[in-house]
């Protein structure tokens, strides 16, 4: 046995299982509060992504700078997102909300195919370092990456434990009509679950670009891994997805090692399939 | 202190309310009696902001909130115990009585607002880490009401609330309801528990498939023909 192959793959999977994390914890965000399906939210990533790009590269911003700017339109257009494809179609089915941010998804989709094309973009990092640490390469681009995913989903967790504005967000998750009848602004606490979800979104983008390049592709096949986390977790459970998120990043990462690179894509559905076979509400799922 | 005139509400094409008009005054103790489906919880729902009415008016101390958010409507004083409790049931008693006076900014007055309602229900301050899923039905009722207390209100409406509880709670709620309204607070009480509502309500309604059919003094009231009859079986 390769403990230094095994120890790179750890690593990968840390990176993948980062992004994982901060991109389901959005996507379950979402779910949980408003019991919506956000089908769009791989395109706000790819967004970041490929905005960085063009204020990195286009318009000349260092990449910190670009990244902060980036994250917050991103976030004050998750209010739009709200607006435009979600509230207008609550309280009818939920396959209506659905289908509105699958039309979003292909809007941003094919609107940014024509404006960057499908040619993968690189970002410069700030700064890129090789560190060997043992017997494994480990870059400080993906440090910072690694680091800034788990504060951003450590503030997200004291934001919804510790404040105000998170226990209004979760008593609204937990029951809508509760929270209207306190008093609670029901529609406002749909505004800043979108912002926020949507500013996670974006900071998945930015962070990616950091171990990998930025596509209008990128966000599809992100979605489906975030979906089989926020499943396999439990939808709407925050906490749960980031277990998940890394369980599933770094195993995946070994499976493409040890097992097959070929059927990579296949294991996170394998695991999906016998999680719902075995407990269809998913592992930190109540119910 | 409210007033509903000739109120009207639809669920789409289905009128369910019909030219409804109750009036509540300050410190009374008002209840509307009339058995499932007569469009009872409806008419709190429409009151609080939920639903929307397609005609007639209401008003809270002078001013029309039959077009305000739930938010608004709460904003001013009202409070709305629901008919399923409706509680965060994954928080524990004391976060549901956090989010009941969300709108308090200063310390001492939520501080004071809670010993209150452990006043009226000491049963919750042992339960206070508890989460509010995990209580009885009993409890539950208690914290529903207790959460719309914390908001501290001048109106309170309370939907059923001795559904499904055991007799001996449901006269300790009573007991806890005049309380309440002795100490000033104005309520709406809605059941369908004609003997409990009667007993403690000073004016009741009757509603029969969305109309209000018999109205007055409680005493006048259940001596009514059609209150014997249909509510009190005697």
């Amino acid at each position: 046995m390769n403990w230094d192959i095994i120890g790179q793959q750890l690593w990968n999977g840390l990176l993948s299982g980062s992004i994982y994390v901060i991109f389901a914890a959005g996507l379950s965000l979402v779910f949980g509060v408003m019991r919506v399906i956000n089908m769009a939210h791989g395109e706000l990533t790819m967004l970041g992504a490929m905005l960085l790009y063009t204020v990195t590269k286009l318009v000349g911003l260092g990449y910190f700078a670009g990244a902060a700017l980036v994250v917050v339109v991103m976030a004050m257009a998750g209010f739009l997102v709200n607006r435009v494809t979600v509230r207008p179609f609550l309280g009818r089915s939920e396959l209506v909300v659905i289908l509105s941010t699958v039309a979003l998804s292909f809007m941003l989709l094919n609107g940014s195919l024509v404006v960057w094309g499908s040619t993968p973009k690189g970002v410069d990092e700030p700064f890129n370092e090789i560190v060997k640490l043992g017997g494994v390469y480990i870059t400080t681009a993906g440090l910072l990456l690694v680091g800034v995913c788990f504060t951003a989903v450590l503030a997200l967790y004291l934001m919804l434990t510790r404040t105000k504005l998170g226990k209004k967000t979760r008593a609204t998750g937990q029951n809508l009509l509760g929270a209207r009848l306190i008093g609670i602004n029901t529609t406002a606490v749909y505004d800043t679950t979108l912002i926020m979800a949507s500013g996670l979104a974006a900071l998945a983008g930015v962070l990616i670009v950091l171990v990998s390049t930025a596509s209008p592709n990128l966000g599809q096949p992100l979605l489906i891994t975030g979906f089989a986390v926020v499943i396999v977790a439990g939808m709407g459970n925050v906490a749960g997805a980031v277990a998940v998120g890394l369980f599933l990043g770094v195993t995946e990462a070994l499976f493409g090692q040890f097992i097959s690179t070929y059927y990579r894509q296949g294991y996170l559905y394998v695991v999906m399939i016998i999680v719902l076979l075995l407990r269809p509400q998913g592992l930190f799922g109540r119910k | 202190m409210l007033e509903i005139s000739s109120l009207n509400v639809a669920y789409g094409r289905v009128q369910v309310l019909f030219d409804v008009s109750i009036s509540v005054g300050q410190g009374e103790l008002v209840t509307v009696i009339g058995a499932n489906g007569a469009g009872k919880t409806t008419l709190l729902l429409t009151v609080s902001g939920v639903l929307r009415s397609i005609g007639g008016e209401i008003t809270f101390d002078g001013d029309r909130i039959d077009r305000l958010r739930p938010h608004e409507i709460v904003g001013m004083g009202l409070g709305h115990v629901p008919q399923g409790k409706e509680l965060f049931p994954a928080m524990t008693v004391l976060e549901n009585l956090e989010m009941g006076a969300h709108l308090v900014k200063e310390q001492d007055e939520y501080q004071h607002r809670l010993a209150r309602a452990f006043d009226f229900f000491p049963r919750l301050s042992e339960r206070a880490r508890q989460r509010a899923g995990t209580l009885s039905g009993g409890e539950q009722q208690m914290l529903a009401i207790a959460r719309a207390l914390m908001g501290n209100p001048r109106l309170l409406l309370l939907d059923e609330p001795s559904a499904g509880l055991a007799p001996i709670i449901v006269d300790q709620l009573a007991e806890i309801i005049l309380d309440m309204n002795e100490q000033g607070l104005t309520v709406l009480l809605v059941e369908q528990n004609a003997f409990l509502a009667l007993e403690i309500a000073k004016k009741a309604y009757v509603m029969e498939s969305g109309l209000v059919v018999e109205s007055g003094d409680t005493a006048v009231v259940r001596k009514s023909d059609l209150v014997r009859r249909a509510y009190l079986g005697i």
